[in-house]
């Protein structure tokens, strides 16, 4: 063997370019990693309180902030091209200077300090306020005004506001909000007589009239006294003021009832940070949106979401099952039957956006046009059903996701044996009842997968939803407790189109995004969830029918 | 209990027959429900693509004109300017007796009769009206002229017309020639306060009067057209440009600025001018010629560094039966009505030079027409006196195919082109629907996106297949899977708003990556080989991609780290800077790189997931023979397996070229959504599923845009379907090609 032969012996050929190979599937993990992380960093931390540092400038003037991010500064075509560092401060204080951050070059900064008694100030309007406490008074008279002092009321003004706020809330909600429910439909009755009235003058409808006239009546004296009290509530709740000292000296006096959540952001221990955290948490998940969206919770978005998968698996399931039962277990495998296949499985591929104009032009307009001058004439012009709502949303995302359920079901029902099919029709089963009792309970966890897997894909659509419903304030849910109880045609919010609309649309969007990246992380969490849970479903199913074989 | 034990099985097989036979009948209502379900799920496939098609198919439908019963309006017989109002209920004239005559349409008797002020003796010899129809101008016969405003007021009864009322105010009567001699030809405008009248006494000669403002006094121009030749039409647009024809073919424009200019004097000989106008919004001058021809003239900066806009014919139309007689605008659109001498009357468009309707021919000889002021319909008065009338419905008059899918040449504009921009803020605005950019858009994303995901996912996919070790392919394929299932939105967020500025900033380490990776990897192959066998065997094969991720992150620090410098040394420390002044590139921040990076990830796991199928799925006879020959695992896969499963690589790509095709969030986020039509990666683009996002909330239900963003979707379903049914057709054949194996 001469020595060259036995070289090239010892390397195969191409054994480098494999490592070509190996690097794209690195990258590809890497973007994947990186992704993730980027979300999770960027989200996470937004809770955190972080600490108040107080700057003091060349020319004399101070700020207040946190620090949210640490640069060099830009300047191209010059030598000291991002040599210099520049700092962004989140100063707050909105209605004082007009902005919520700044850049700072860090050349001028003379002193930096953490001021002990600095607090941040969560409140209703124009973000939040970071200053100093100064007194507190309640109706006009100061209660108290040294730092501790001010602090241990505040501690207890704050709960009494939580308090008083739910108070009014729940007035406003539910009592104001059952009445203008009659008021408006009282109004809708009245149009609705009308339009008999033009359709056959001669009818009599004094009596049906005025029934609707003393129930207006009575109601308008009742949502007077209503207002009259969440007035004097609102009035009350209002006489308690916080007074605050900005780093540049201004005062500004709050109400305790407009303060969500106030704390010394310097004196906190690891502990209280943590339960700030918790309760920042508690307040995204649970609460409504505030300032435009980029304050408060997202509770709404959530639940929307939640309700739109739901409303969407209703009926995605048993036309998906229906329609994979008839191309495998009834329909003469023939040419038709591949073609059709082709066509399902092709309609996975169509963009969603197509969905989304079918949907506009089919569901809301189409049908939900048809259904309003059916059944809602006397609420024309304005649309009922014929405007996007939750119905039409799930609807066209049932359309989206069918033919993901098809496939899948499809492939478990051709994956139970035919000898388990061969053995029950041999005992005298129907077709029918082979199916319902033998071959849907062994395909049973593939259908689910499939399922699953739809909704996923449904949870995280949102081209389709800009088309079809879903808006980017709806306090009122598609289901509460007014009668029907489900409200079909409202507009809903959804967790990808908060991101799309808080992140894009949104005004003040530097201050909108920590929002965004804590509604993907849940929107992920939601979505990679539904996703692991299909994988793990489907390994066991696939473990099963290994064993199984015989 | 007992009962049962005695029962014979006589009485047994009774009891049970009917219990037969309810569970046969159950089978036969299950076997119709679950088939006609499942053909429902199917036709419902069938009908998405059918609705969507009937939606747009207006757009291509010709115009709808029915001829309406004549009426009577003799009492408008040789009158000098005619109008009607929104709702054609009344028909107004000028009449040479100096009266302003309204009249309903449905009697044909005289409502109101304004008599002209301070007219004297003088009778009219002249009059127009302007294309938005309150302004009319009258001539008189001593050389003096007027302007009438009319207009009209709706009045409903519980939600129904009823009747619709005028109001008339004649201003003074102006002097427009001083030898007091008849005016042949008049015309004139206002807005907002100032005033132009136009007119013609002799035959070279124009008056014109103009005043700035409400208050200020007239002041007197005369112009002049060549030698021997006389003025047959004269026709103002807006206050500031006039354009007049005469018995030569001659055409002029002037420009009626600070002072007054002649700006086009060209002949259109042999042709003689017969009938003139300016469509709506006053920008196309509209020319009928006596020889059927109709053409549209505006003025533009055809080239950059012209110092002013030139006057170009921008239109040539189908031509007419016989010499033109009139050519009467539209005010609700860019159409307009054009009469022949022999009575026929054709509706043209503008901008796509559609004939939208031919109207049927009148009884008799025609002396004046109209176009309803909402386009719904078109009016002529004949010579005996009557009023023809036809109604018209054209919904969608300015698509066209040629409009969609060619280039067209819009007003302002120095040559056809393709151009996406399809509201403006008026009436006036030229809308323009060329789907091109936007496909051009949409191929452009793709293309990018395809150029950084086929190579990845490829070999990613060739790698979890043949080399990687068992036990980390398992865990590869869910965390790809994983990656598919990644919303869109989440990805498109991160581009924009993370990734899209960072890119900005980190430009040159960006640009400096795609040459820096492969030289890093080819500069590490180089050196294993290299390497002795011992220390390379200690490496088992299938698990480099321990190595292979800290090299790959290695590379892109740095790129990051060398950036700087790399940007100082060869783009004077401003790569942006240097990009304009030395390419003429512009760099958007949401522009093509992030797209395809954006998108390419989005595409990844679709590609790798059919691929790496494909590849696995090979027969292992194939592979173990070409191993046992002495081959090595490289070869195997690349002469072996590659070609094995060529068409499932193919049907991989065809589906993730749909995918990217049809991606709508990240585009829309990644993007600035402009449709510009340039290859150029430092710019965005708009797709078509992009625009139908952004448009179609504001597009009124059953409007032309709405019908357009209908027929992007049907491009886009065609596109996609087109692409899939190909990837499964090589799919399902690539199965049974396995299967022969």
């Amino acid at each position: 063997m001469s020595p060259a032969l036995s070289a090239k012996r010892n390397r195969p050929a191409g054994e480098s370019l494999v490592w070509f190979t190996a690097s794209a599937l690195g990258l590809c993990l890497l973007m994947i990693g990186g992704l993730i992380a980027i979300i999770l960093t960027n989200g996470l931390g937004f809770f955190w309180p972080r600490p108040l540092v107080e700057f003091t400038l060349k020319e004399g003037s101070k700020r207040l902030a946190e620090i949210s991010a640490h640069e060099g500064i830009p300047n191209p075509g010059h030598p000291d091209h991002l040599l210099n560092k520049r700092t962004l401060l989140k100063v707050g204080n909105r209605d004082l200077r007009g902005i919520d951050f700044e850049w700072v070059n860090d050349a001028d900064v003379v002193k930096r300090e953490a001021p002990a008694d600095a607090w941040f100030v969560e409140r209703r309007e124009y973000g939040p306020f970071l200053g100093f406490l100064v007194r507190i008074s309640e109706g006009g008279r100061e209660i108290a005004s040294s730092p501790e002092a001010v602090a241990t009321r505040l501690a207890a003004g704050l709960e009494a506001a939580e308090r008083d706020r739910a108070v009014i809330r729940r007035i406003e909600r539910n009592d104001i909000g059952a009445i203008n429910l009659r008021l408006e439909q009282a109004r809708l009755s009245l149009r609705s007589l009308d339009l008999k009235a033009r359709a056959n003058p001669g009818a009599d409808q004094k009596a049906e009239r005025d029934r609707i006239a003393t129930a207006v009546a009575a109601d308008q004296q009742q949502y007077a006294t209503r207002q009259k009290e969440l007035e004097e509530i609102v009035a009350k709740a209002s006489s308690a003021t916080l007074v605050l000292r900005s780093a540049s000296g201004e005062e500004k006096e709050l109400r305790l009832l407009d303060i969500y959540r106030a704390y010394p952001a310097n004196q906190l221990s690891w502990l209280e940070r943590a339960s700030i955290y918790a309760s920042r948490l508690g307040g995204f998940l649970w609460d409504d949106p505030r300032e435009a969206n980029t304050e408060g919770g997202i509770f709404p978005a959530i639940f929307g979401t939640v309700m739109m998968v739901f409303l969407m698996t209703l009926v995605v399931v048993p036309t998906g099952v229906l329609a994979a039962l008839y191309l495998r277990e009834y329909a003469a495998q023939s040419l038709l039957v591949r073609i059709v296949r082709i066509a399902v499985n092709n309609l996975a591929g169509v963009p969603s956006i197509v969905f989304g104009v079918f949907g506009l032009g089919f569901f809301v307009y189409t049908i939900g046009g048809t259904i309003d001058r059916t059944f809602f004439p006397d609420a024309l012009p304005t649309p009922t059903y014929g405007t996007g709502g939750i119905l039409w949303a799930a609807l066209t995302l049932a359309l989206l996701t069918v033919p993901v359920v098809i496939v899948a079901s499809e492939e478990a029902l051709a994956a139970v044996p035919r000898s388990i099919r061969e053995a029950s029709l041999a005992l005298g089963a129907t077709k029918f009842q082979t199916i319902v009792r033998v071959v849907l309970p062994s395909a049973a966890p593939g259908i689910l997968t499939g399922l699953i897997l739809a909704m996923a894909r449904g949870a995280g659509e949102v081209a389709p939803l800009m088309l079809t419903g879903v808006v980017k304030l709806a306090p009122d849910l598609p289901l509460d407790g007014f009668f029907p109880f489900f409200h079909l045609d409202r507009k809903f919010m959804h967790l990808g189109f908060h991101i799309y609309d808080v992140g894009f649309q949104s005004p003040n969007v530097e201050a909108a995004k920590p929002m965004v990246y804590m509604t993907t992380v849940l929107l992920l969490l939601i979505v990679v969830l539904l996703n692991l849970t299909a994988i793990v479903v489907r390994n066991r199913l696939r473990r099963r029918f290994q064993a199984g074989a015989f | 209990m007992n009962e049962v034990k005695t029962e014979t099985v006589r009485q047994r097989m009774h009891a049970a027959s009917g219990r037969i036979a309810r569970v046969k009948a159950w089978d036969r209502v299950a076997r119709a429900v679950i088939t006609m379900g499942g053909l429902g799920v199917v036709a419902s496939v069938l009908f998405i693509f059918l609705f969507i098609l009937g939606e747009a198919w207006p757009l291509f439908q010709p115009a709808t004109a029915s001829k309406l019963a004549s009426a009577d309006a003799s009492v408008l017989r040789g009158a000098l300017a005619l109008g009607v109002d929104e709702y054609q209920r009344k028909l107004f004239g000028l009449m040479p007796a100096g009266i302003l005559n309204i009249s309903s349409i449905e009697t044909g008797r005289i409502e109101r009769e304004e008599k002209l002020p301070d007219l004297g003796v003088a009778t009219l010899t002249s009059g127009s009206r302007n294309a938005s129809g309150s302004l009319l101008v009258a001539g008189t016969s001593d050389g003096r002229a007027g302007l009438v405003h009319v207009r009209f007021q709706p009045r409903y009864e519980s939600d129904k017309l009823v009747d619709v009322s005028s109001e008339v105010r004649a201003e003074p009567l102006i002097e427009m020639d001083p030898g007091h001699r008849s005016l042949r030809l008049v015309d004139g405008r206002e807005r907002d306060g100032a005033a132009v009248v136009v007119a013609v006494a002799g035959d070279r000669e124009i008056a014109v009067m103009r005043k700035e403002s409400e208050d200020a006094a007239f002041a007197r121009a005369v112009l002049e057209v060549g030698e021997g030749e006389s003025i047959t039409h004269l026709q103002l647009a807006r206050t500031d440009l006039l354009a007049a024809a005469t018995d030569r073919g001659g055409l002029y424009l002037w420009e009626l600025g600070s002072e007054i200019r002649l700006v086009d004097n060209r002949s259109l000989a042999p042709a003689r001018v017969t009938a003139m106008a300016w469509a709506n919004a006053d920008i196309s001058l509209l020319v009928g010629d006596d020889q059927g021809g109709v053409a549209a003239y505006f003025r533009v900066r055809v080239k950059d560094d012209d110092p002013e806009p030139v006057l170009v014919r921008a239109h040539v139309y189908e031509k007419q039966s016989a010499a033109l007689v009139g050519l009467v605008p539209s005010v609700r659109d860019k159409s307009f009505l054009a009469v022949g001498q022999d009575g026929s009357l054709r509706i043209l468009h503008l901008t796509s030079e559609r004939v939208i309707a031919s109207l049927a021919s009148t009884e008799a000889p025609i002396a004046s027409t109209l176009v309803a002021p909402k386009n719904d319909g078109v009016l002529a008065i004949l010579t005996d006196g009557r009023l023809a009338r036809y109604g018209l419905k054209a919904p969608h008059p300015e698509v066209s195919a040629r409009v969609l899918f060619g280039k067209a040449w819009y007003e302002g504009y120095p040559q056809p082109e393709y151009v996406w921009q399809s509201t403006g803020s008026t009436d006036e605005f030229e809308p323009k629907f060329s789907m091109v950019p936007l496909v051009f858009g949409t191929i452009k994303a793709t293309v990018y996106a395809m150029l950084f995901a086929v190579p990845i996912a490829l070999m990613a996919a060739l790698y979890t297949s043949q080399f990687a070790h068992p036990s980390i392919r398992q865990k590869i394929k869910p965390t790809v899977e994983i990656m598919a299932a990644l919303p869109s939105v989440v990805v498109g967020f991160i581009a924009g708003l993370w990734l899209a500025s960072r890119v900005e900033a980190q430009i040159v380490p960006v640009l400096l990556m795609t040459v820096l990776l492969p030289a890093l990897g080819t500069s590490g192959v180089l050196f294993w080989d290299a390497l002795p066998q011992r220390l390379r065997s200690r490496l088992r094969p299938g698990t480099e991609l321990a190595v292979v991720v800290p090299l790959c992150l290695l590379g892109a620090l740095l790129a990051l780290a060398v950036g700087p410098a790399a940007e100082r040394a060869f783009f004077g420390a401003d790569f942006k800077g240097w990009l304009g002044a030395s390419l003429g590139l512009v760099y958007d921040q949401r522009n093509s790189i992030v797209v395809g990076l954006a998108m390419g990830f989005a595409v990844i796991p679709i590609i790798f997931t059919i691929t790496e199928d494909a590849f696995s799925s090979v027969p292992g006879n194939l592979t173990a023979a070409s191993l046992a020959l002495g081959a090595s695992r490289w070869q195997t896969a690349v002469r072996v397996v590659l070609p094995t499963a060529s068409p499932g690589l193919f049907s991989a790509i065809m589906v993730g070229f749909g995918r990217a095709v049809g991606e709508t969030m990240i585009v829309l986020m990644a993007t600035g959504n402009t449709p510009v039509m340039d290859w150029s990666v430092f710019n965005g683009m708009r797709t078509l599923s992009a625009n139908i996002a952004v448009e179609i909330p504001e597009a009124p239900n059953g409007g032309t845009l709405f019908r357009v963003l209908f027929l992007a979707a049907l491009l886009l379903f065609a596109m996609t379907f087109v692409v899939n049914t190909l990837a499964e057709i090589v799919r399902q054949r690539l199965r049974e090609r396995y299967k022969a194996l």
